[in-house]
């Protein structure tokens, strides 16, 4: 579904109410990209006005180029978020891991959710490309929410043009595995295509052995 | 022992120290330059009939650096040039040529990767309300001020770039004048 941009000024259910409700079914799974959550949720903030300090300047050192966390202020960001004794113990324990058993992503898996959910700088479309986008806060609570009032199951997702895809939370109703395979080839998109909500239906025409394949 | 102790912790803190002074070194960082000395595909183009002055220029953004940076804000500026200017209305407009002109100018932030380089293309729009011979008089050379701010290891930095644009040779010429 096609929205406006969506800005840390809307409220996400209006943002529903308003584009994806008209068009609900019965039956549906209403899924929404995880950064429209947290901007709604107003967890952006400007890499000008985060002050790194020495851990994450340090931190970031390490991480690959194209990681979001290899920017110092997307670093210092997390710490603030996580707390910085946990980034410090995840970074030093992650780094004895990869070096002793050679297993990578263990400091994602330390450093708390948020460390793999933060977008940097140019990691989201106008006008938040300026922005280091957080992850959302508590995603189970907005899912539920959107099943309580809308009656539909709900889900949101992280997914990229790589053909990565992360749910962060959904309702009981939902089969993940059927949405990871949707999400695949990522039909919202990953730049400007300002398609933030998806409506996921079973066709049932198709399903019955149809030739429509909707 | 306890003397023992320390030199050692201090002779061990030296060398860690010491290391990641080579490593932070040896990775560097970016250096992200707007090249305005390798300017190209300059043009002037005068409309009379409009009061209308187009100049267009792709100047090279070049990471010459060790690690990738992030071009998130680029603005520009016309040089003032004193009274003159109150008589003009100056738009200006940046993008990277791999992206649409956005119509109010918007630049999109951007990573350059090191060792690499791409076109920014830069347009102004010079409407005047008085005569345009009386505009290139006054204004022979057109300055225009980049200011770019970069956000890479070592923190956020603005940089400043200039280039000009030759409206002389537009001087007594008539309408679709265009120089380069």
């Amino acid at each position: 579904m096609h929205t406006k941009v969506i800005t840390p000024d809307d409220d996400l259910m209006e943002i529903i109410a308003t584009y994806a409700q008209p068009f609900l079914k019965h039956g549906d799974i209403l899924v929404i990209a995880e950064s429209v959550v947290a901007i709604s949720q107003g967890r952006i903030v400007r890499p000008e006005n985060v002050k790194p300090g020495l851990w994450a300047r340090l931190f970031a050192r390490f991480v690959h180029p194209d990681g979001s966390l290899s920017s110092p202020f997307a670093m210092q960001v997390i710490m603030n978020e996580e707390g910085t004794a946990r980034t410090v113990f995840a970074f030093f324990i992650s780094s004895l891991t990869r070096i002793l058993l050679g297993r990578r992503g263990d400091f994602y898996r330390l450093a708390g959710k948020q460390s793999s959910l933060v977008d940097d700088v140019t990691g989201n479309m106008p006008p938040f490309d300026k922005h280091i986008v957080l992850g959302p806060r508590e995603p189970e609570k907005v899912v539920e929410e959107i099943k309580n009032r809308f009656g539909v199951e709900a889900a949101i997702i992280d997914a990229n043009d790589l053909g990565r895809t992360h749910i962060l939370a959904a309702t009981r109703g939902v089969n993940q595995n059927l949405l990871v395979r949707v999400f695949k080839k990522n039909p919202a998109g990953n730049a400007d295509e300002q398609t933030p909500l998806v409506i996921v239906r079973k066709d049932h025409h198709a399903a019955s052995g149809g030739t429509n394949r909707g | 022992m306890l003397t023992e102790f320390i030199v050692a912790a201090l002779a061990f803190a030296g060398t860690l120290t010491g290391a990641l002074a080579a490593y932070f070194w040896y990775q560097g960082d970016s250096e992200i330059l707007f090249e305005t000395d390798a300017v190209r595909d300059v043009s002037v183009v005068m409309n009379a009939a409009n009061r209308e002055i187009h100049c267009r220029c792709l100047i090279p953004l070049t990471n010459r650096g060790r690690q990738q940076g992030m071009v998130v804000n680029v603005f520009c500026q016309p040089m003032y040039y004193g009274k003159i200017m109150e008589k003009l209305e100056i738009l200006q407009r940046l993008r990277l040529l791999r992206e649409p002109m956005r119509e109010s100018g918007y630049w999109e932030a951007v990573i350059i990767k090191k060792n690499t380089s791409q076109l920014v293309e830069l347009e102004l729009t010079i409407r005047s309300h008085t005569d345009l011979n009386d505009v290139i008089r006054e204004i022979p050379w057109l300055t225009v001020i980049i200011h770019y701010q970069v956000v890479s290891k070592s923190g956020i930095r603005w940089h400043l770039a200039e280039t000009r644009f030759n409206l002389k040779k537009l001087q007594g010429k008539g309408d679709g004048a265009r120089c380069r």
